[in-house]
């Protein structure tokens, strides 16, 4: 592996980190074999219900210069419960929100990291149990994932 | 314990009864994701808040379940709407098993 500017900045911001944590497990920089990936977060969301496009409003723009935090707001009127997946980080999961009796409208805006240019997905449980899906292109410059 | 975690909410003192109003909260916290790497070459270990639970007077205005991929200082902005003067409670959950939490009275005017 070639040392690159970013590689020392974040060694050292690393160095600072593990000095508050506490010593990092001695474990190799692989694939996370808990993390699933976002077809199977998808399935778990969906649980087989009926998926039609549409329905979710993505308000995400289209060229990201900063991955490392990214504003989204999410907007599903009638809906019972949202997630957000990135298919293209390490984990693609990101947010699941449940609406309670005491919410006013589906509304909800975040901050995401986003590691690569990727088709970002929304879905939506309506109260019949249906499930809307909207995706959202997304061109990311520097990657908010290393 | 994560260090500096302080909490921020923005609600308004006084609404109307039905009103829709928004609400801004904000947790300041580094949010590791489990993914990084240090000098040495050891992955740093996962430490995120993993839950955002928001309530008035006990029922349930939002409960979100957050993943690493939300970024650091973990922001939320959401709507709510309420009939009678009462409380909301926000309350995070860390992944080292703090629980912060914070609270905002609002009356009905």
């Amino acid at each position: 592996m070639t040392v690159t500017r970013r590689h020392v900045i974040c060694a050292s911001a690393s160095v600072a980190a593990v000095g508050l944590v506490g010593p990092a497990k001695a474990q190799q920089h692989v694939v996370d074999p808990d993390a699933i990936t976002a077809e199977q977060a998808e399935a778990e969301f969906v649980r087989g219900a009926e998926v039609s496009e549409g329905g979710v409003i993505i308000d995400l723009p289209d060229l990201v210069d900063d991955g490392y935090r990214v504003l989204v707001k999410l907007d599903a009127p009638g809906a019972s419960e949202l997630m957000l997946i990135a298919p293209g980080n390490p984990i693609p999961p990101i947010l699941n929100v449940t609406f309670g009796p005491g919410s006013a409208s589906r509304r909800v805006t975040s901050r995401m990291r986003l590691g690569q240019s990727q088709t970002v997905i929304a879905l939506a449980r309506m109260p019949n149990g249906t499930v809307r899906r909207t995706t959202h292109d997304v061109q990311v410059l520097v990657g908010g994932c290393g | 314990m994560a260090d500096g975690v302080k909490t921020r909410i923005k609600v308004p003192e006084q609404v109307k009864a039905g009103d829709v109003f928004s609400i801004k909260t904000l947790i300041t916290h580094q949010m590791e994701t489990g993914q990084r790497v240090n000098i040495l070459g050891l992955r740093i270990p996962r430490s995120i808040i993993h839950r955002f639970h928001c309530t008035f007077n006990g029922e349930t205005v939002v409960d979100m379940a957050m993943q690493p991929g939300i970024a650091v200082n973990p922001f939320f902005e959401f709507d709510a709407q309420i009939d009678e003067s009462g409380t909301f409670e926000f309350t995070w959950y860390d992944d080292d098993g703090s629980v912060y939490s914070d609270a905002a009275d609002v009356s009905i005017g």
